[in-house]
């Protein structure tokens, strides 16, 4: 197994395992077509959207598995449309959140931010 | 709530957004630019971004003394701005350039607004004046893209009553 591999493996097993901090979540590309997904979310505070906007959203910060499996590949993911169903505060009913930002991604993980 | 209720700036802001609905009619065959939704966002803003979205939001209201006039009760000046917030994520595939997309949406909206009759920046007589402000656009990281249309528009009413609409 190579480092490569293991950085993959790691992401899904270890990272965005759900018996630790992952939870899961639905993936909604921009066709409609829905996955589920392991994810680590971080809830932060309402940001403007844009500085002439006037209002503000949630922002959620996404990390998940670089996998079309039980996470979300780089080469799959579109900017234009995707979404993923994510609750504002925990425990309350999900919504649809537009992802807005590829953040960062490696090999392993993609962390997205959504709004 | 019946509009009767409403003060002179939220019946505007009501009729503003009325015919910013029209580009989201799905009969349109109108405008270039169908839109997926016009929203008035909430306390806890928990809409999210999407393609061909309208965000209306509002500004600043200031007073306009040069058009205050006297009277028993006096009538008072004000500009409220308001912000036609247009959201732009479309597909990544897409070719065409995101500007021209942009300008086709602010196009629009100015069109749509501005429809009614030669008689438009009353808002329903309303308002006294109405005008389109700069275009401000705006980016996400590549997200989302659009501009922000604000549009301002004068009114008066009673200086001791909001509700009013004096001429």
């Amino acid at each position: 197994m190579t480092l490569h591999d293991v950085i993959q493996s790691d992401a899904s097993l270890v990272f965005c395992n759900l018996s630790d901090f992952a939870e899961t979540a639905t993936y909604i590309t921009r066709d409609g077509l829905r996955r589920c997904i392991d994810v680590v979310v971080e809830r932060q505070n309402l940001q403007t959207l844009s500085e002439y906007s006037g209002s503000v959203t949630p922002v959620f910060i996404v990390h998940v598995a670089n996998t079309c499996t039980r996470g979300i590949s780089s080469d799959e993911l579109n900017l234009g449309g995707d979404s993923i169903e994510l609750a504002i505060r925990v425990g309350e009913e999900v919504s649809e959140r537009t992802i807005v930002q590829l953040v960062e991604h490696d090999e392993g993980m993609l962390v997205l931010e959504c709004r | 709530m019946s509009i009767g209720t409403l003060p002179v700036v939220e019946r505007i802001a009501v009729e503003l957004k009325r015919r910013l609905d029209l580009l989201a009619d799905v009969t349109n065959t109108t405008y270039n630019t169908k839109v997926n939704e016009v929203i008035r966002p909430n306390r806890l803003e928990s809409y999210t971004p999407k393609d061909m979205q309208i965000v209306l939001t509002t500004d600043s209201i200031e007073t306009v003394p040069e058009l205050m006039y006297p009277g028993n009760p006096p009538a008072v000046a004000k500009r409220v701005t308001f912000h036609i917030n247009c959201n732009v994520v479309n597909d990544e595939s897409v070719n065409e350039p995101i500007d021209t997309i942009v300008h086709m949406f602010a196009a629009d909206v100015e069109q749509v607004v501005t429809s009614d009759s030669s008689t438009w920046h009353t808002f329903s007589n309303l308002a006294v004046d109405a005008e389109f402000l700069s275009h401000v656009p705006h980016s996400a990281g590549g997200g989302f893209d659009g501009v922000t249309v604000p549009i301002a528009i004068t009114y008066r009413t009673d200086e001791n009553n909001p509700y009013q609409v004096r001429a």
